[in-house]
């Protein structure tokens, strides 16, 4: 290695102690005061560079750790304590305000009213036809009407109650022969549909209507949802209605 | 990690490395509490980065990037436009003959007025002890570059230690 390498590599890399390095520092007098030279200033600018340090400079940074630990801990508990709170908020509230009932009332309602006249309005109903005004008038009162495909089957319209106020007891022709319906306005299921057992063999099927819900009542034998689906299709909310 | 041994790396971190990264912050923010504040930030993020460190032996390093990174994040805006050595070095006391507190108050002098771009691979080299390839992979340089940078900050600082020097330097291309 030449002198210019040797002080290249002094300025470049001065902790440099490979046996090339070290072989050349005692290469001659010229090499020996470069390295004098060098040594004399590295120790010098490591002086320099050599600052005091904040006392406890490390504990701090422990501490403030520790603290901002214990804070993060006491946040997660707080959240957790709101959050618990909340939910039991949340699930009183759904208790108290939701408006949707429940199968077992639905099924509770449905089997008294069809116990105390679902025969015998079926029965009443096979024969006469009810008239097309007098059904959409009936309809009407809770904003929905019939479509044209569904009114020459409509055997019998009337009021009659559900669990939440008044609702209208249909008679319909269908392909399986005459079938009762309760159409519920103000009736919102929790869960739709909804299938409860009747005396005689007979089944009441639920579900949830744009506005209201309807319940069919067919035989046990007959599979009620593509008549379900029919009728619901055929009982539009009356334009200028709102949901 | 669980929590004991994540407090225990940590406190072990703090314990080796705070005071050197403060002296790196220094010389790299050119002010005291602005240095001290930026290693209390940089573990701050250790803390929360620290299940990323795998290796050990690669603290250091790791604890260079994150500080250097929060000081280009947060702090170089920070960093007062003047410099006064006070701002730099607290008062000490020294038992340094008089010479060599001369000598070592220019040094710091001329660290302070040195680009930040010549200053910093030679603090990762005098004081945080990287090698030349690590300081090129910390500054996303090549080698030869870090060598250029740290021979020309050499250059700079020795001149200002020649009797009548102007401070200017004397710099030459490495080849």
């Amino acid at each position: 290695m030449n002198l210019l390498e040797f002080k290249r590599r002094l300025m470049t890399d001065p902790g440099d102690r490979s046996p090339e390095m070290r072989k050349a520092r005692s290469q001659g007098d010229e090499f020996a005061a470069e390295a004098a030279e060098s040594d004399h200033f590295e120790h010098a600018l490591k002086r320099s560079l050599d600052v005091p340090t904040p006392p406890g400079l490390s504990d701090r940074i422990i501490l403030r750790q520790s603290i901002e630990g214990q804070k993060r801990s006491m946040r997660w508990l707080r959240l957790g304590a709101v959050a618990a709170v909340l939910l039991i908020a949340f699930g009183v509230s759904r208790v108290i305000m939701d408006p949707s009932t429940s199968a077992a009332d639905l099924e509770r309602h449905v089997v008294w009213h069809w116990k105390q006249d679902g025969p015998q309005v079926l029965s009443a109903a096979l024969a006469e036809r009810e008239n097309v005004d007098h059904v959409q008038e009936i309809l009407s009162t809770f904003g929905v009407q019939a479509e044209p495909g569904l009114l020459p089957q409509v055997r019998l319209t009337k009021y009659c109650p559900t669990p939440d106020g008044k609702g209208v007891h249909l008679v319909l022709d269908s392909a399986v022969g005459p079938i009762t319906a309760y159409y519920m306005p103000q009736t919102h299921l929790a869960a739709s549909p909804v299938v409860m057992s009747l005396e005689g063999g007979m089944r009441a099927s639920a579900m949830n209507l744009d506005r209201g819900s309807l319940t069919v009542i067919t035989d046990e034998a007959v599979d009620p949802a593509p008549l379900m689906q029919e009728i619901a299709r055929q009982l539009a909310i009356a334009p200028g209605t709102t949901i | 990690m669980k929590d004991a041994e994540r407090k225990r790396r940590f406190d072990a971190l703090a314990h080796q490395y705070a005071d050197d990264l403060f002296r790196f912050g220094v010389w790299l923010c050119r002010d005291h509490a602005l240095a001290a504040d930026l290693v209390q930030e940089t573990f701050v993020r250790a803390w929360k980065a620290l299940d990323s460190l795998k290796d050990v032996d690669a603290a250091k390093s790791w604890l260079i990037t994150i500080l250097r990174r929060e000081y280009a994040r947060t702090f170089e805006r920070k960093v007062p436009p003047i410099t006064d050595i006070d701002n730099v070095v607290v008062a000490e006391e020294s038992e340094l003959a008089p010479d060599d507190r001369a000598e070592r108050d220019l040094l710091r002098e001329a660290m302070l007025e040195l680009e930040l771009k010549y200053r910093e691979p030679l603090i990762l080299q005098t004081v945080m002890g990287l090698s030349i390839a690590e300081i090129a992979t910390q500054m996303e340089l090549t080698e030869s570059a870090v060598m250029t940078r740290v021979f020309r900050a050499r250059e700079k600082l020795r001149s200002r230690l020649q009797p009548g020097s102007n401070g200017s330097g004397n710099v030459h291309e490495l080849t």
